[in-house]
């Protein structure tokens, strides 16, 4: 690879370049002056020389000319920032206002146009914009373009929601918690000019709150109990701080309001009211978002220097994540920018800076059920946020990182999986360096304990990202008996003794073919000659497949591709119907897992990674898999956070496949609809027949194949909780007979990866709710284990 | 998309564009000669799930150079990747990666 290949562009292109913009010089056309003026609205409020004030002024006076011409195009591109820049929403509601107070019809054009797309954006599941247009509305009334009374109306029409009749809790909650997250913006002038009705509101929210269910918040906890902060219930939480607030006399120091500057312009201004709005009723269509549980990690001791952290119970606390929040979701495809947005906050002199990123943070990287961005992010914006504050942030993140590894034994299993993979991808990227020595509780305690569980997971993650010796230098020497053994292949033909092994000598033949490169027709010979033992490792009475067979064919196939992946996908490649050919059945499939798990036993990334291979060559199903995971040949590595990925990435290439089939399907159906290569004249009939029918049998043949993936997905469902009803049961059970507390560290383990499965799965387990309640989590149930599965309707209820 | 072009690349300056479009294949750069298929098997899962990598190797040698390809199911997932890996390190290198077109036998040379 030489530095010619990445050369730039040559002058052909700028040829190209130069003809574009000769061409645009020659007509200053619309698009031109659409995109000046995007741009222009889009960049109000970012980092300039001149105050925030100045620009808003000249912008609504640019605005202001291009009003006769581009009234339309301006709406809808303030309308786009209300929801897409929902971090400077009081800069645009200042912007609409001011424009409001020059041209009264741009108020009321913009207000229809923004309450038409809220009732889009809730018909289309978009909640979060939703909310924001709520919040944007509130704010307008600051800005004298909407008036107090109609902003109660809309309140009190979502407030009246919650007396709906046979709806999901779900529902209720979203239209509570848009009113709730608004008030901080406008509860001064509701309470000034509409105070008892404001009242009236309050306490209608507070009787809802007061009757709400809350089975789901265990579910959702990323630490149980409360020690040593309570996460709490979102709602909940609000509710406590929008109290406090409204003790305060609705005073917060966090907003930016930008507006105050103008109030002799906007005083002026005549208001609008909104048109009535009354929300879309519910349907089936309609997927509301889940509940949630506020992260907290830190509180105002953790934070000694600087400005103090906010109370937990303060409306700076949740007003200042929730725009942390929405500066990450506004900047997240490019990390270097994110940072830079995130570490230029307005608010900083306010609040410990630092602290409230990471916590955040780590609040969104731990969410349950799932983060909002893809766990790597976190990763890659901590390492931005390093860099741009290289004399503090890293300080922050490592006494962090301290508190979470205290935490442990109270957090959440599925948490802990997201915390083991960033620490060790981020160690990667600082050599490995950490004081491991303030560890060392976790050595001489019950390894199946989640701290010295901990070490082990992330110490085995280092080494994929490493290699051995190289982990094995980078702890202290105690630190010995927890690091990974050498991921080498163990090769039951090769070891000492091996000769008095019944598969020897066909071992031998076969590592010689292979080596020789026979062909599979050669290799099927030999194995004929495996005899079929009855007894081997135990198995009794075994008609159905030749356990030797697979044993000795797996076993010398793997070794010989040993050296490498590809080696290894290359050796299944060539041997791929032999492979088909042994794994007839289930059993046989499992047992051909259960070869590959005894060779590769120190290298769980290789068993990861093939069992990948088999599935999508079809060699082995994915109930097959399931199967093997529960068998007792795994029950030693039933702990192990390897065993949870393989099935997690089984389920989900499962769900890919129905989904294949599904676009499959729907996409013969669009073609079968318009037959547009065919001729339609006379003569032609009979070939637009023949097509026709050809195309309603592919048709029948794909809605077959789908049903049948459908039906297997059921099916590993089905086998997953079945397999963890049984193996849950059994241990309480041995456990009573032997008089013992059944809350073992390996029962709690156990439960939580149930309880994991419902969580990453949650919209295809949904599905199969009613069929789950009548086979599995029936009333014979044990409660304890039944729980999980109560907390886990309790989301979508 | 980034200004690396493979200059080897056997057709107009088009279709190559129009080609890394569409693209979920990435070429890696800067690894370091001892870091391994499964290194990078790890790291670049953590994007999505790889359909297959390709070590760049040495003409002479046949060992491992400093280049890789890595080909995603989906172009998302490659995205991912150009976002949230390309920059970090793997072996203590910062490593590098841009879109290709996908990988063709004997590029790896």
């Amino acid at each position: 690879m030489s530095g010619s290949r990445r050369r730039k562009y040559r002058d052909d292109d700028e040829d190209m370049d130069t003809s574009h913009r000769s061409s645009k010089r020659r007509r200053p056309d619309n698009a031109q002056i659409e995109e000046r003026l995007e741009s222009l609205i889009t960049r109000v409020g970012e980092k300039s020389t001149s105050s925030l004030e100045s620009n808003l002024e000249g912008l609504s006076g640019v605005l202001e000319a291009d009003l006769p011409n581009y009234k339309g195009k301006i709406i809808k591109i303030l309308c786009d920032c209300a929801v897409a820049l929902p971090e400077k929403i009081t800069v645009y509601t200042t912007l609409v206002g001011l424009l409001n107070a020059k041209n009264f019809g741009f108020g009321d054009d913009f207000i229809i146009v923004l309450s038409k797309s809220m009732r889009e954006f809730m018909k289309a599941n978009e909640w979060s914009k939703a909310r924001f247009v709520v919040r944007f509305f509130a704010d307008l009334v600051n800005c004298h373009v909407i008036d107090v009374a109609s902003l109660l109306s809309l309140y009190e029409n979502f407030v009246a929601v919650s007396e709906e009749p046979d709806i999901p809790q779900v529902r209720s909650d979203w239209f509570i918690y848009s009113v709730l997250s608004s008030l901080p913006w406008v509860g001064c002038s509701l309470d000034e000019k509409k105070g008892e009705e404001l009242t009236k509101l309050m306490k209608s929210i507070e009787d809802y709150l007061g009757k709400r269910k809350k089975d789901h918040v265990p579910f959702l906890r990323v630490w149980h109990g409360e020690n040593p902060h309570e996460q709490q219930d979102y709602l909940e939480n609000l509710w406590q701080q929008i109290a406090k607030l409204r003790r305060d006399e609705w005073v917060e120091k966090i907003i930016m309001r930008p507006y105050m500057a103008f109030h002799s312009i906007l005083s002026e201004s005549s208001v609008h009211s909104l048109p009535p709005f009354t929300p879309p009723p519910h349907n089936l269509e309609l997927n509301y978002p889940i509940p949630k549980v506020v992260f907290r990690m830190f509180d105002p001791t953790d934070a000694p220097d600087g400005p103090p952290m906010p109370g937990p119970l303060s409306i700076e606390r949740y007003l200042v994540e929730d725009q942390i929040s929405s500066l990450i979701s506004t900047y997240f495809r490019d990390r270097k920018d994110c940072a830079a947005q995130l570490l230029n906050y307005h608010a900083k002199k306010q609040i410990p800076l630092n602290y409230v990123i990471v916590e955040v943070m780590f609040g969104q990287l731990f969410n349950l059920p799932q983060s909002p961005q893809i766990h790597v992010f976190y990763m890659a914006l901590f390492l931005e946020l390093c860099k741009l504050q290289p004399g503090s942030l890293p300080q922050v993140l490592a006494q962090a990182s301290e508190m979470l590894y205290e935490r442990l034994e109270h957090m959440n299993l599925h948490s802990s999986d997201r915390f083991v993979n960033w620490f060790a991808h981020h160690l990667s990227n600082f050599q490995f360096r950490w004081s491991w020595e303030e560890w060392t509780d976790c050595l001489n305690v019950d390894v199946d304990l989640p701290k010295p569980k901990f070490v082990i997971e992330v110490l085995a993650k280092c080494l994929r990202l490493s290699y051995h010796q190289r982990i094995v230098e980078s702890v202290p020497e105690t630190f010995a008996p927890l690091v990974p053994n050498p991921p080498e292949p163990i090769y039951k033909y090769g070891e000492e003794g091996a000769e008095s092994l019944p598969g020897y000598a066909i071992a031998q033949t076969l590592c010689d073919l292979i080596k020789k490169k026979g062909s599979i027709e050669v290799v099927l010979e030999v194995l004929k000659d495996a005899p079929n033992p009855k007894d081997v490792d135990g198995m009794e009475d075994e008609t159905s497949f030749n356990a030797l067979k697979i044993d000795v064919f797996v076993q010398v196939l793997l070794y010989l591709g040993s050296k490498s992946f590809s080696h290894s996908f290359g050796a299944l490649a060539k041997f791929l119907p032999v492979l088909k050919e042994l794994a007839v059945n289930e059993e046989s499939q499992i047992y051909i897992l259960r070869v590959i798990k005894d060779l590769w036993r120190n290298h769980s990334q290789r068993i990861a990674v093939l069992v990948d291979k088999l599935l999508r060559v079809r060699v082995i199903s994915c109930p097959a898999v399931a199967n093997w995971l529960f068998s007792s040949f795994m029950s030693s590595s039933f702990t192990r956070m390897f065993v949870w990925e393989i099935l997690h990435s089984t389920i989900n290439t499962m769900n890919k496949h129905v989904k294949g089939c599904e676009t499959e399907l729907e996409e013969a159906r669009q073609s079968a609809k318009r037959p547009d290569d065919v001729d339609m004249e006379s003569d032609e009939e009979d070939r637009y027949d023949i097509t026709k029918a050809a195309s309603e049998s592919k048709i029948e043949q794909l809605q077959e194949k789908l049903e049948g993936a459908q039906s297997e997905e059921k099916k590993l469902f089905l086998i997953i909780f079945q397999r963890f009803v049984m193996v849950l049961g059994e241990h309480m059970v041995s456990c009573e007979n032997k008089g013992e507390e059944f809350r073992t560290p390996w029962f709690i383990h156990a439960i939580q990866r149930l309880q994991q499965i419902f969580l990453v799965h949650y919209h295809q387990v949904v599905k199969y709710t009613t069929t789950l309640e009548n086979l599995v989590f029936t009333s014979d149930t044990d409660p304890t284990i039944l729980e999980v599965f109560t907390a886990f309707r309790s989301l979508h209820s | 998309l980034s200004a690396y072009r493979d200059q080897h690349f056997g057709g107009s300056m088009d279709n190559q564009e129009r080609k890394l479009k569409e693209a979920s294949t990435l070429y890696i750069g800067n690894l370091s000669f001892f870091t391994t298929e499964e290194q990078i098997y790890e790291v670049f899962s953590k994007c999505g799930s790889i359909k297959r990598v390709v070590m760049g190797l040495d003409k002479i040698k046949r060992t491992p150079c400093g280049f890789c390809f890595v080909e995603y199911y989906d172009r998302e997932e490659a995205a991912n990747c150009m976002r949230y890996v390309s920059g970090t390190r793997l072996d203590d290198r910062i490593i590098r990666t841009d879109w290709d077109v996908g990988f063709k036998e004997g590029r790896q040379y």
